[in-house]
């Protein structure tokens, strides 16, 4: 769960962009490594991008906690905190079995690899790729 | 930083990883231990690949690609145990490398750093490395 207060979408990605640009990854001189700028008014294609990775994250983790897979709800816990999104509601253990959760999680890697890719923000795309290499770390060590 | 100063940085760490990988597989025993000289094998030719891919990269921006250093310092590699640390330390240096090369390139180019990130990743598994929350992520450093 997110320890502070909610913030906003746009202030997630700004966050975002200034965790790299701290670590040296972006010199915020505008190119293709540049945050969002968020002038009022403009719609900014990233946080529709967020919130189709947060869907499926839910939908991953929901699939995970009915399998009882702890470790993969912890990851997708982390991973929707990261976007300042709100963890999926725990649903009925038993639903989902080994197989769906390996579906899914295949699911769900393809997904953040390909929102990666088109991430304005090169901070966001990131941020994407590392929770994909998480993803692939799981499916490869089960 | 531009696209090209961030293919240079991976580059580099690339051929650091080709040097090291070399001294890890010269010192690994095929009969003692032939699943880390398979390991050790197979990230050594992965990495030879990618250098080469980012070499073609850097070219294709018309610059001069970054060559390799004479020399790199190695770890201690006297036993499997150290031979294997080296290899998840080359990894984990990789992994940052390719976060960071994300981060700076767009297209094509960002989904070859997408996919080097995912396998360095994969590979620190082998080398006895644990999964991790933001695989080559630092600053959120599996909190």
């Amino acid at each position: 769960m997110p320890a502070g207060p909610a913030l906003s979408r746009r202030t997630t990605l700004a966050l975002a962009a200034g965790v790299v640009a701290l670590a040296g990854c972006d010199d915020g001189d505008g190119g293709p490594d540049s945050a969002p700028t968020g002038s009022p008014g403009s719609a900014d294609p990233d946080v529709a991008l967020v919130d189709g990775v947060l869907a499926e994250l839910a939908r991953a983790q929901r699939v995970a906690s009915s399998a009882g897979d702890t470790d993969l709800v912890a990851l997708h816990g982390a991973h929707i905190e990261a976007l300042n999104g709100t963890p999926a509601p725990t649903p009925a253990r038993g639903r989902f079995g080994a197989a769906d959760v390996q579906q899914r999680e295949r699911r769900l890697q393809s997904h953040l690899v390909a929102a990666a890719v088109d991430a304005q923000s090169g901070a966001l795309a990131a941020l994407l790729a590392s929770m994909s290499a998480a993803v692939s770390q799981r499916l490869a060590s089960r | 930083m531009t696209e090209v100063d961030a293919l240079q940085v991976a580059l580099a760490a690339e051929h650091a990883a080709v040097y090291v990988y070399g001294a890890i597989g010269g010192r690994t025993s095929r009969s003692a231990t032939p699943a880390l000289a398979t390991a050790v094998t197979a990230a050594y030719d992965a990495h030879r690949a990618r250098r080469d891919q980012l070499t073609a990269a850097v070219l294709d921006l018309d610059a001069e690609p970054v060559a390799a250093e004479p020399a790199y310092e190695l770890p201690r590699l006297d036993n499997p145990d150290q031979l294997a640390r080296g290899a998840l330390h080359v990894e984990r240096a990789c992994a940052r490398t390719y976060v960071y090369l994300v981060a700076s390139t767009t297209d094509e180019r960002r989904r070859s750093a997408i996919g080097a990130l995912n396998e360095a990743a994969v590979r620190e598994l082998v080398f006895r490395g644990t999964p991790e929350i933001f695989p080559g992520r630092d600053e959120y450093a599996d909190r």
